[in-house]
């Protein structure tokens, strides 16, 4: 057993998730190994620490002041902010690129030199906002720890 | 889920506030134990505890009844303790290393005197070493640790694969060892 697969069993260790076997072949190593002894001190001395940290009980008038604020005008929003923040963002960044661009294009003049390209970065913005309200309320998932 | 959860949420669904009330007050304590466990500010675990009942309310359209009604409430939560995080970080301008956890453990520590100087010592470094962590590593772990949540409540609370699960929580547990190493 090398120290990345005893560091690993030991996290499944702690987890509750080691078969007998692989107990003994880690306890060897462990025995032999000051790097791997010290990440399975970690390990328990952060179950420990959190495993027993205090937690002051809610607020007692909590459901009140959530129906209250339910009441409020604002309170739509605040479930929704995120996602607004980020679509106002986009939406302010097509005014950015659009607004300027129509008046870069002098009166009279044919606008097809300048639009295809405009169009094709609205067209981005656009498509931009759409996925940050997809995002919004998609799973958090890290492509690169996907196995 | 019983079939009174079912039926309460099927009354939120159409706007009955009553029903919310008395789905806020069978889940509060359980969340706000866990916005308390990310965040480790009393104050701020009470002001995001409220928000995520209220953003529960306007959004359980969004839950589909797939797994239990508390993994999509947890879910709701993980992602308005981060969000809060993200809002303290901007105003205060600090990295991502800078994080507010911390003090709030350590005054509770050195309110249990039997405590050994060592054990205070070490868990304020615990502290310190969580508030460094990634958004990511930290929130695994108060969900296993602090929640004592199964791999598969944390694979449908995070809706990631129970592999990926094992995987974060391993490299959490490698990165504290990192800088826990001058401590231990
Ligand atoms: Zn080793």
């Amino acid at each position: 057993m090398d120290c990345s697969e005893a560091k690993r069993s030991l996290s499944l260790l702690a987890d509750e998730r080691l078969g007998a076997e692989e107990i003994g072949t880690l306890e060897e190593h462990l025995g032999a190994c000051a790097d791997c002894a010290r990440f399975a001190r970690t390990v328990e001395a952060v179950k420990a620490y959190l495993g027993e940290l205090p937690c002051p009980p809610a607020p007692p008038n909590l459901t009140e002041r959530v129906l209250a604020r339910l009441g409020e005008p604002g309170s739509r929003l605040l479930a929704f902010r995120p996602m607004l923040r980020r679509v106002a963002a986009a939406a302010a960044l097509l005014l950015v690129i659009t607004g300027p661009a129509a008046l870069w294009v002098e009166p009279g003049q044919p606008k097809t030199a300048a639009s295809p390209e405009i169009r094709f970065t609205a067209d981005g913005a656009l498509d931009w906002i759409m996925s940050e309200i997809a995002r919004e309320n998609a799973p958090r998932i890290d492509a690169e720890e996907v196995k | 889920m019983s079939s009174k959860e079912t039926d309460l949420i099927r009354r939120v669904r159409s706007g009955d506030q009553e029903a919310f009330a008395e789905l806020v007050t069978t889940y509060r304590e359980r969340i706000h134990r866990l916005v308390y466990g990310l965040l480790r500010d009393r104050d701020e675990a009470e002001d995001v505890t409220q928000e995520v009942f209220i953003k529960a309310y306007y959004r359980i359209s969004s839950y589909k009844g797939q797994s239990a009604f508390y993994t999509w409430l947890y879910r709701v939560a993980v992602n308005a303790a981060t969000d809060w995080r993200k809002k303290w970080w901007k105003r205060k301008g600090l990295s991502l290393s800078e994080s507010p956890t911390g003090p709030e453990g350590l005054a509770d520590e050195r309110a249990r005197p039997e405590r050994l100087a060592h054990g205070r010592e070490l868990g304020q470094r615990l502290d310190e070493a969580l508030g460094k962590l990634p958004e990511k590593y930290r929130t695994i772990l108060v969900l296993r640790e602090f929640e004592g949540l199964s791999y598969d409540e944390i694979a449908r609370v995070l809706e990631l694969p129970k592999g990926t699960v094992e995987s974060r929580l391993f490299r959490a547990r490698e990165r504290l060892k990192t800088l826990m190493t001058p401590y231990m």
